[in-house]
C-alpha cells in the first residue's frame, strides 16, 4: 500500500538536495585542477594533504577543545537551571523559561563582540586596565583562543541545553523520586543514585546535540578568532574559501569537510542510540504529577543571583560594551575623558544604504524560508512518523544531518554547484534565492523536529476514521491533519523566522553586495575594521530583533508550558 | 501505629483555594489493614502523601509508631527519608536503570538502614522470595510485566519497613483478573508479616475485600469509618449508602408502631423511627427477595406486588427492574428461572436489610441521622 506516495516524493526533494550537497563535497575534495575552478583531473591529493598537514590537525584539535569546553559549560549551566526550575519551589519558573527561550535567540555575534571588547588581545578593556595598573602584558588574559571562544560559545548554548534537558527532567515520573525519598535516600543520594542515572540517556543525547552545534558554530570563532588566526573548523573552511587575498580554494576545504561529515554521521548515530535508550526507560506511569518540590529557603537568593549573573555575562555586559564602543569615536578604555568624547558619529556614518538593502533581503528570507520549511517539514514529518514508505528512514536521516554537518559545508557546496555546475542553467550565485535555498535546507531539519512532536500526537485513529469516512488522503490532510497541527506549525514558522533573521554562517559564504543580509552587513563592516560602526548597526539590529522575539514569547507563555522544543543552530 | 488528627490541607487551584482535606482524624492500630476509599478528588491520595511526608498539611498532627512526625502547631516535620515507611506507588516507581535486586537493595544500602552489601543482598532476596519473584532478581527493570513490577515495588517496601506500609492504588494498573488474584495475596502477605497498612483505592470491591476497616473520604471529609460489613450494611448517611453501591430509595412517613407509610403500602422497619417528618427507606438490590406471583397469593407483611419491567442476565446473577405501585426498584437475584418483562412478581423487603434516614428538608448534605435499623 502506498498511501500518500506524493508526500514521500515531496519530502524526498529536500532530502535529495542535502544528499547532492554532501556528494558535491566529495566531488570537490577530489578535484585537483586550477585551484579556484573545481574540475579534473581527479585524485586523492587534497585528502592526502589534509591528513598529513599539521595545520589540519591543529584546526581539528582547536575545534575539539572549543566544542568540548562549550558543551561542558552549556550542559552544566543548562542542567543546573533545568533542575532548579523543575524540582524546586523557585517562584516564577515561567519567567526563567521565558528568559532562557529569549536567550536562545541571541545572535552569536553580539556576545562575541562584547567579549572581544572585554578580553580581546590588544583591544580588550580588562587587558588594557591591567596593563595600565600593574604593567602586565596586554595579552595576559585573552579569550581569542579555543578555550576562551569555547567559554563564550558555552554561554550561548546554555539555553539550548536547558530546553533539551528541562522536558527530560519533567517526564521523569515523580513517583520514582518519591520512592527514593520515602525509602530513606537523602537528596544527594537521590540525585546520584536515581535521578542522574534515569536521565543519563537524555543527558547523553543533549550532550551530543550541543557538541554538534558547538563544533559547527561559526559566529563566535568568526568574530573573536578569525582576526587572530585562531581557527576552528568552520572559520578555517571560511578562510580557505574566502581568503583575504588570493584565489579561493575548494579542494582543501572540501577535504577537511569530509572529516566533519564522517564525524557528523557518527554523532548522529550515537545521538539516535541515546534517544532509543531513553525511550527504553519509559516505564508504567501513574498520575503525572510533579514530585513535591525541594524547598530552597534561603538558597533562593543565591539561585536568583546565579541566573541573573548568567544574563549579565550573556547579554548585559555585551550590550554595555557594544554600546560603549558604538558611542566612541575610536576604541578606548572607559574613563572620564572617554565619556566626554562620546559621539553618535558611528551611527551617522554606518553604511545605512547597504544595511537597508540587507534588511530588505533579510525580511524577504524571514517571510519565505519559514513558509517553505514548515510546509516541507510538515510533509516530511508525516512521511517519517506516519507513512510506511521504505524511504522514511533515509529521509529521516538526511533531514537530520543539517543539525550535525556544519552549515558552512552546505553553503560552500551550494556555492560551488551554483557557480560551476548550475550557472549555465539557472544563475543562482549572488541571488537572494541561493541564500534562501541554503537556509531552507538547514531549517527544514528544525521544522521536522518540532513538527514531529505534534504529528506523533495525532492519533492514527483520527486519520483512519477520515479514510473510512471516505476522505481522500489529500482531504484528510487538509480537513483533519492540518487543523490538528496548525498551532505547532505556526509556532515553528515564527521560530524559524526568528532564526533566519539572525542567521549569519551561511550568508558569509554566499553573500555578494547584491544579496547581502543584515547580519552579513554587520559582519563585513566589522572586517573592514569599523568596529564602532559595526557595533552601532548591531545595536540597531538587536533593538528591532529582540522586541519581535519578545512579542512571540509573550503569546507563547500564555500557554503554560511549551509543548514542542524549539531548537537552534 | 499511624495516627492522624485534625489534618487540613488546602490547595490553590487557579486562584481558588480548594479544600483537599478537612479535619481528617483516624488511627490505624498495629497490624491493621485500613483502606481509605474515595472518588478522585476526595483527598485520599493527599492524605496518604501527607502520612509519607511528601505533602505538607496546613494543620493537624500525624504520628507514626507513637512518635510525632508532623505537627503544624509546633512545626515538627520529619522528612520522608526519616519516617521509616515502606510505600507502594500507583506506578510502582521501579527505578528503570536498575535490576530487580538492585531496586530492592538500593534503599537498604543507602537509606537509614545503611546495610552492608551482604546483609542488604540477603534482606532483598528474602523480600523477593516473600513476594514470589526471587527468580527474577537479576532481571533489568524495564523487562518486567506490570504484575512483576508491582511485586518488586511490594518487596522493596517490605524490605525497608515491614511495620508501616503505605499503598497508593497499587492494583489499579493491573488487569482485572490479576487484580483479584493479587488482592488476596497482598492481604495475606501483610498480615503474615504483621504490617500496619494504610491503603488507598477508589475501587469499592477492593476496599471491602481487603480492609479490616474502611475509611470513606468525600471532598476531604471522613464520611464513615468502620468494618466493611458496617460500611456496606449500616451506612451512616445517604451519600455513604450510595457510595458503597446501588440503593433503592423509598420515600415515606412514620406511621407509628415501627411502621412507615410508603407508596408501596405500610412497611415495617426495625428499630425506632422518628415520630415526625418524612423519612427515606433504603434497600440494596440484593436485599430484596423476589418470586413470581401465584394466583391466590396472600401478601404478608413487607411483601408487595410488582411487575417486572426489564431483566438483565449477568451470569453470576441477574438484575431485574420492577415497578411496584409506581416505584421503580432494582432487584438482584440468583434464581435460575428468571421472570420475563410483564410478569407479576411478589417482592419481599425484610426489615433487617433496610436503612432508614430522616429526610433532611434542606437539600444540602444528607444529615447523618444514622438510624441503622
Amino acid at each position: 500500500m502506498t498511501r500518500g506516495a506524493p508526500f514521500v516524493w515531496i519530502a524526498g526533494v529536500p532530502a535529495a538536495a542535502i544528499l547532492i550537497l554532501l556528494l558535491a563535497v566529495v566531488w570537490l575534495s577530489l578535484t585537483t585542477g586550477v585551484p579556484a575552478i573545481p574540475g579534473g583531473p581527479y585524485a586523492l591529493t587534497h585528502i592526502r594533504a589534509m591528513l598529513t598537514s599539521s595545520e589540519t590537525w591543529l584546526v581539528l584539535g582547536n575545534t575539539l577543545v572549543f566544542a568540548t569546553i562549550a558543551t561542558a559549560i552549556a550542559m552544566l549551566g543548562g542542567t543546573a537551571v533545568a533542575w532548579v526550575v523543575e524540582r524546586t519551589d523557585l517562584p516564577g519558573p515561567q519567567f526563567v523559561y521565558a528568559a532562557l527561550t529569549l536567550a536562545l535567540l541571541i545572535p552569536g555575534f553580539f556576545p562575541a563582540m562584547g567579549w572581544l571588547f572585554l578580553l580581546g588581545p590588544r583591544i580588550g578593556i580588562v587587558g588594557r586596565l591591567l596593563h595600565q595598573a600593574f604593567g602586565l602584558p596586554q595579552d595576559a588574559i585573552t579569550i581569542a583562543n579555543p578555550p576562551g571562544m569555547g567559554f563564550v560559545q558555552g554561554l550561548l548554548l546554555v539555553p539550548l541545553a536547558f530546553v533539551l534537558i528541562g522536558p527530560a527532567l519533567r517526564t521523569v515520573s515523580g513517583e520514582l523520586l518519591e520512592a527514593a525519598d520515602v525509602h530513606g535516600l537523602s537528596l544527594v543520594q537521590r540525585l546520584r543514585l536515581i535521578e542522574l542515572p534515569v536521565v543519563t540517556p537524555a543527558l547523553v543525547a543533549a550532550t551530543i546535540y550541543c557538541f554538534m552545534i558547538a563544533a559547527s558554530s561559526f559566529e563566535v570563532p568568526g568574530f573573536i578568532g578569525l582576526t587572530y588566526r585562531q581557527f576552528t573548523f568552520s572559520t578555517y573552511v571560511y578562510q580557505l574559501t574566502n581568503p583575504p587575498n588570493g584565489q579561493p580554494q575548494y579542494g582543501p576545504p572540501a577535504a577537511i569537510a569530509l572529516v566533519s561529515i564522517v564525524v557528523a554521521f557518527l554523532l548522529t548515530l550515537a545521538y539516535q542510540r541515546a534517544l532509543r535508550r531513553g525511550a527504553a526507560y519509559q516505564v508504567v506511569t501513574g498520575r503525572g504529577y510533579r514530585p513535591s518540590p525541594y524547598r530552597l529557603g534561603r538558597k533562593r537568593a543565591g539561585v536568583y543571583a546565579a541566573i541573573g549573573g548568567y544574563f549579565v555575562l550573556i547579554i548585559i555586559m555585551p550590550l554595555a560594551l557594544v554600546l560603549w564602543v558604538a558611542l566612541m569615536p575610536y576604541f578606548q578604555v572607559p574613563s572620564l575623558a572617554a565619556i566626554k568624547s562620546m559621539t553618535l558619529a558611528n551611527f551617522a556614518q554606518a553604511p545605512w544604504p547597504l544595511a537597508w538593502a540587507g534588511a530588505s533581503h533579510t525580511l524577504e528570507l524571514m517571510v519565505c524560508v519559514p513558509i517553505a520549511a514548515v510546509a516541507l517539514g510538515l510533509i516530511a514529518s508525516w512521511v517519517v512518523v506516519k507513512s510506511r514508505s521504505r524511504f522514511r528512514g533515509a529521509i529521516d536521516l538526511l533531514l537530520f544531518l543539517p543539525h550535525a554537518v556544519p552549515g558552512i559545508v552546505f553553503a560552500m557546496a551550494l556555492l560551488t554547484l551554483a557557480l560551476f555546475v548550475l550557472s549555465p542553467v539557472i544563475p543562482l550565485a549572488g541571488t537572494v534565492l541561493i541564500i534562501g535555498i541554503a537556509y531552507l535546507l538547514i531549517y527544514i531539519s528544525f521544522a521536522v523536529r518540532s513538527m514531529s512532536v505534534a504529528v506523533v500526537q495525532v492519533s492514527s485513529d483520527l486519520e483512519e476514521a477520515a479514510y473510512v469516512g471516505g476522505l481522500s488522503v489529500g482531504r484528510t490532510m487538509t480537513k483533519v491533519f492540518l487543523p490538528l497541527v496548525s498551532q505547532a506549525a505556526l509556532n515553528a514558522w515564527v521560530w524559524i523566522a526568528l532564526l533566519v533573521g539572525r542567521e549569519l554562517t551561511m550568508a558569509v559564504v554566499l553573500f555578494t553586495p547584491a544579496n547581502i543580509t543584515l547580519p552579513a552587513v554587520i559582519w563585513s563592516t566589522w572586517f573592514t575594521g569599523e568596529l564602532g560602526q559595526s557595533s552601532a548597526m548591531s545595536l540597531v539590529f538587536m533593538a528591532i530583533f529582540l522586541p519581535v522575539a519578545l512579542v512571540y514569547l509573550a503569546q507563547r507563555t500564555n500557554r503554560r508550558r511549551p509543548e514542542s522544543t524549539p531548537l537552534v543552530g | 501505629m499511624i495516627s492522624v488528627s485534625g489534618v487540613e490541607k488546602t490547595f490553590a487551584a487557579g486562584g481558588n483555594a480548594v479544600h483537599s482535606l478537612r479535619g481528617v482524624s483516624f488511627d490505624v492500630v498495629p497490624g491493621e489493614f485500613l483502606v481509605a476509599i474515595g472518588a478522585s478528588g476526595s483527598g485520599k491520595t493527599t492524605l496518604l502523601r501527607s502520612v509519607a511526608g511528601l505533602e505538607w498539611p496546613d494543620a493537624g498532627r500525624i504520628a507514626l509508631r507513637g512518635e510525632t512526625v508532623f505537627d503544624a502547631a509546633t512545626g515538627v516535620d520529619v522528612p520522608p527519608q526519616r519516617r521509616r515507611i515502606g510505600m507502594v506507588f500507583q506506578s510502582y516507581a521501579i527505578w528503570p536503570h536498575l535490576s530487580v535486586l538492585d531496586n530492592v537493595m538500593l534503599p537498604l544500602r543507602n537509606g537509614y538502614l545503611r546495610m552492608k552489601l551482604d546483609a542488604a543482598q540477603a534482606a532483598a532476596m528474602r523480600a523477593l522470595e516473600l513476594v514470589g519473584i526471587g527468580a527474577l532478581a537479576a532481571r533489568p527493570a524495564p523487562q518486567l510485566s506490570g504484575g512483576q513490577q508491582q511485586r518488586v515495588a511490594l518487596a522493596r517496601a517490605l524490605a525497608v519497613s515491614s511495620d508501616v506500609l503505605l499503598m497508593d492504588e497499587p492494583l489499579s494498573n493491573l488487569d482485572a483478573q490479576l487484580r483479584e488474584d493479587v488482592r488476596g495475596e497482598l492481604k495475606a502477605l501483610s498480615s503474615r508479616v504483621g504490617a500496619t497498612v494504610l491503603y488507598v483505592t477508589h475501587d469499592r470491591a477492593e476496599a471491602l475485600a481487603m480492609a479490616d476497616r474502611v475509611l470513606v473520604l468525600d471532598h476531604g471529609s471522613v464520611l464513615q469509618i468502620g468494618s466493611p460489613a458496617e460500611i456496606y450494611d449500616r451506612p451512616a448517611s445517604r451519600t455513604m449508602a450510595e457510595f458503597m453501591g446501588r440503593v433503592n430509595w423509598i420515600a415515606g412517613t412514620p406511621a407509628g408502631d415501627g411502621r412507615v407509610a410508603t407508596p408501596l403500602g405500610p412497611l415495617r422497619v426495625a428499630g425506632d423511627v422518628a415520630r415526625s417528618g418524612a423519612v427515606t427507606i433504603g434497600i440494596r438490590p440484593e436485599g430484596i427477595g423476589v418470586r413470581r406471583a401465584a394466583p391466590g397469593d396472600v401478601l404478608g407483611a413487607n411483601a408487595v406486588a410488582a411487575t417486572a419491567v426489564s431483566v438483565q442476565f449477568l451470569g453470576s446473577h441477574a438484575v431485574l427492574e420492577a415497578d411496584a405501585a409506581g416505584v421503580r426498584l432494582a432487584i438482584e437475584t440468583r434464581g435460575t428461572a428468571l421472570p420475563a418483562p410483564g410478569d407479576a412478581l411478589v417482592l419481599d423487603l425484610p426489615p433487617e436489610r433496610m436503612f432508614v434516614f430522616a429526610e433532611d428538608t434542606a437539600a444540602a448534605p444528607p444529615a447523618a441521622a444514622a438510624l441503622p435499623v
